[in-house]
């Protein structure tokens, strides 16, 4: 079984830790850094993007390690950037399962941030959802009941019809 | 001839948003400038005037980027970075609030663009390091360089410019400003906790290794030539002093490259400083004044403020601050510090700093692949009104 497991600075731990129980053998662990500086566009901006590019690589491949060795298991390491909803849907086309986190640990759909939203919604293959400390912050709310709608109206007797 | 004074500003301006290669604004402000001389649009005695008194602004301007270079030169911007990351303690809204205290520090002394390129690198890569998210400490860096910009004369170019219409101390300016200051600074950090509440609450890890020494040299640099500023002002003796001393001691100790200086910047004020002068000796200064609210009212204020905040979002903060300069300068110090409010704060209401920067870039459709900009435009909106509006009422406050 192929199995991508969607490195986060956030969800990391969890993520690593539920692909560690999967009985696989084929790991490939995948960090996208999506880099973002808002501010008057030019010479200086590209500047400032480049040195961010540039601390993002290393900090990737330090957690891309990290995961690698929580994992206890050799793992084909992939540091990406840009787009991440977009590159984790074009890997996991190649994937059997893909492990990713929630964003956050309060329940609820906001959980769920934009782009592992979209990867929920579209990914081609299976997918094993995490929260990114093993459990929820609290329990879930009650399901609200369903509400009522309006009766239906009864349907009109047909007109008789006149003999 | 107001055409041509008008025609040049508008080509300076667009040359500045553009920022082609091909038509590099410097080049297009002095150019235009020259030609209003040759043309005789604006006399020999006026722009001799306008570069004497814009001569020790663009020096300070000159030092304040000289000394920023050298500090990161020294290793001030990498040894902070990992304070930040070992502070936080692995927890979000912490790294945010030492982020945000660093950004008024660093703005306050070194200025705007020291916060904009040599503070938001080390502010990702503390984020980094303590393996949180790096977005609300970019944005906070993107954000605080503008309104954390209103405590000290030099934290922002258009200060530099206002004060010397405005006739106030470097000290005054800083006691009249500290308020106002307060208020954005309080304001953008409310905002940030609430727009980032998701990524915030992620944790993180304290980063383990060793950490760098914080290198002292070019910080007593720093505070010398800050006491220097505040020293100099009662003694009667130009900013440009203190600057140009702190400059040359920080380019003896740490040798920084000659371009930290950016001459096409000096020179594009300069150019710019020009046309303008131009533009208001020709009847732009009497529309500008019927234009401006007057009097130190609370509501001429809060009119003046958002106006310039309008100017600003329109031309970029600079062009803005030097059309309506003369005109608050005769209106008074209250009215001069209202409108760099206006023209400090404002541009954070749109991702590109300016919507003539947004408007040229949509129509390039150069969009760069940028992710979305849907928390930028939350966050502007959130803070640029309540900025505008808190900071001026504190300002009517202390006036």
């Amino acid at each position: 079984m192929r199995v991508l497991v969607w490195i986060t600075e956030g969800g990391w731990e969890a993520c690593v830790d539920a692909a560690a129980e999967l009985d696989a053998d084929d790991f490939t662990l995948l960090h996208v850094a999506s880099l973002d500086l808002p501010g008057p566009r030019g010479r200086r901006h590209e500047q400032v993007l480049a040195r961010m590019s540039e601390l993002a690589g290393e900090a990737a491949s330090a957690l891309l390690d990290d995961a690698e060795e929580r994992l206890g298991r050799d793992a084909r390491k992939v540091a990406a950037d840009g787009f991440a909803e977009e590159i984790v849907m074009e890997a996991a086309a190649d994937a059997d399962l893909l492990v990713l986190a929630r964003d956050s640990s309060a329940p609820g759909p906001h959980s769920i941030g934009h782009a592992a939203r979209f990867v929920v919604d579209h990914a081609p293959c299976a997918l094993l959802l995490v929260w990114p400390e093993g459990e929820p912050d609290r329990p879930a709310p009650k399901p609200k009941p369903k509400p009522k709608g309006k009766p239906k109206p009864k349907p009109k007797p047909p007109p008789y019809e006149e003999w | 001839m107001v055409v041509l004074a008008a025609v040049a500003l508008a080509a300076a301006i667009a040359a500045a948003v553009a920022s082609h290669d091909r038509f590099p604004e410097a080049a297009v402000a002095l150019g235009g400038a020259a030609l209003l001389l040759v043309l005789g649009g604006l006399s020999w005695d006026a722009a001799g005037d306008e570069v004497r008194a814009l001569g020790p602004t663009l020096v300070v301007l000159a030092s304040l980027l000289v000394l920023g270079e050298g500090c990161e030169r020294a290793g001030v911007f990498d040894a902070l970075a990992v304070r930040l990351a070992l502070g936080a303690r692995g927890s979000g809204p912490r790294l945010l609030a030492l982020v945000i205290g660093a950004a008024c520090a660093v703005t306050a002394v070194l200025g705007l663009d020291a916060t904009v390129v040599l503070l938001t690198p080390a502010a990702f890569a503390a984020a980094a390091k303590a393996r949180l998210a790096g977005r609300p400490a970019v944005y906070a860096c993107a954000h605080l360089a503008n309104s954390a910009s209103l405590l000290l004369p030099i934290s922002n170019l258009t200060n530099l410019l206002a004060i010397r219409a405005a006739d106030v101390s470097f000290a005054h300016f800083a006691a009249l400003m500290a308020l106002p200051w307060a208020v954005a600074v309080a304001i953008e950090w409310g905002a940030l906790r609430w727009v980032f509440r998701g990524p915030l609450a992620a944790r993180g890890r304290t980063p383990r290794g060793a950490v760098p020494p914080l290198p002292r040299a070019p910080l007593v640099v720093l505070a010398f030539t800050l006491a220097g500023f505040v020293i100099a002002s009662p003694l009667g003796i130009d900013a440009a002093w203190p600057a140009a001393l702190g400059a040359v001691a920080m380019a003896a100790l740490t040798r920084p490259s000659w371009r930290a200086v950016n001459l096409p910047l000096l020179g594009f004020v300069l150019g710019l400083g020009l046309i303008v002068r131009a533009l208001a000796d020709l009847g732009l200064a009497d529309v500008v004044t019927d234009i401006l609210p007057s009097g130190g009212g609370l509501l001429a204020l809060l009119g003046t403020a958002g106006l310039a905040a309008l100017a600003a979002n329109l031309l970029n903060n600079v062009p803005a601050l030097l059309v309506l300069l003369p005109a608050a300068a005769a209106a008074g110090p209250a009215t001069v510090l209202a409108v760099l409010i206006g023209v400090n704060c404002g541009p954070n209401l749109t991702y590109t700093g300016s919507l003539a920067t947004l408007l040229w870039r949509n129509i390039l459709r150069d969009r760069n692949e940028e992710p979305g900009h849907r928390e930028f435009h939350s966050l502007g909106a959130l803070t640029v009104p309540p900025i505008l509006i808190g900071a001026t009422v504190a300002l009517w406050l202390v006036t």
